[in-house]
């Protein structure tokens, strides 16, 4: 673990908001798939997105179980919970 | 927050269409001891947990669970799939087709519909854990009444892994439970509830 709680919540925050135009854009893109404009867009946040979970990830832990590549403890625990108040 | 996956967790590809058998596989959708309410009850009462390991627990079962939903889900459908309305009233499915035509609805296998009482969060640990210990062989109970009454291979294999499933969790709830004990006087487990007193 490095790195303070504020700059684990700015990087939360980065993942937060890909995610969220991730959702709304792929949502979109559901009822319009030939869309290229949305589709480009997609991909871009998608990018962003996945090189910040990495960082984050990295310097913080796992944000999936499918995500723990720690070989010597279970790293899936030691994140708060997200209802806790210690959470970003 | 949620990703959803587009799989199941178990494959269920059902040759034979049989809507008296999906009346019954429809409980484990919406009955007392199904899938929803299992998942419900498990990610609902992670929040008033004190132990972090527990609260893993119940977080990552009540997901399985909701994945478990998609299951019988996805056989309930398969079962009922292209009925033609002889069919319907033959195997007594008529009843449900009325109000549901052959949407998947949660409802337990004699007819009643899915009750949130059955979510059971009471807010002490203990009393919550031990409920789902019940819940977990409750579960297996009613696939165990279902294996009794099916053959069709195709239909058995996803009910016995969903079984086995019911086994293992309730295995790791006994776990929570003895973690949970670990923090509590050994002489008075019941002396306070960690989630509320000081």
């Amino acid at each position: 673990m490095s790195g303070t709680n504020s700059d684990r919540n700015s990087l939360m925050q980065k993942i937060s908001e890909c995610e969220f135009m991730m959702i709304d854009l792929g949502l979109y893109l559901d009822t319009h798939p030939d869309c290229m404009p949305a589709l480009a867009a997609y991909h871009k946040h998608q990018a962003s997105f996945e090189k910040h979970v990495a960082e984050f990830e990295r310097l913080y832990g796992p944000l999936t179980m499918y995500s723990v590549n720690s070989d010597n403890c279970w790293t899936w625990l030691e994140l708060p919970w997200p209802w806790e108040m210690e959470a970003y | 927050m949620w990703i959803y996956e587009k799989k199941l967790q178990f494959p269920v590809h059902i040759k034979e269409t049989n809507p008296k058998l999906a009346q019954l596989i429809i409980s484990q959708y919406g009955g007392p001891d199904g899938e929803s309410a299992a998942s419900f009850r498990y990610l609902s009462q992670r929040f008033s947990m004190k132990d972090r390991k527990v609260m893993g627990v119940l977080t990552d079962i009540g997901t399985e669970e909701l994945a478990h939903l998609e299951i019988i889900g996805a056989m309930v459908h398969q079962l009922t799939r292209d009925l033609t309305p002889e069919e319907i009233e033959k195997s007594g499915f008529a009843p449900y087709y009325v109000d549901h035509t052959l949407g998947v609805w949660p409802q337990a296998a004699g007819g009643i519909p899915f009750n949130a009482c059955e979510f059971q969060v009471k807010g002490d640990p203990i009393t919550d854990l031990t409920e789902d210990m019940a819940a977990e062989q409750k579960a297996r109970t009613v696939y165990d009444n279902l294996l009794r009454l099916i053959s069709e291979p195709d239909i058995v294999e996803p009910l016995r892994f969903l079984r086995a499933r019911e086994i293992v969790h309730f295995q790791r709830f006994g776990e929570a439970l003895n973690i949970t004990r670990e923090s509590l006087d050994a002489n008075n487990f019941y002396a306070f509830n960690p989630s509320i007193d000081r």
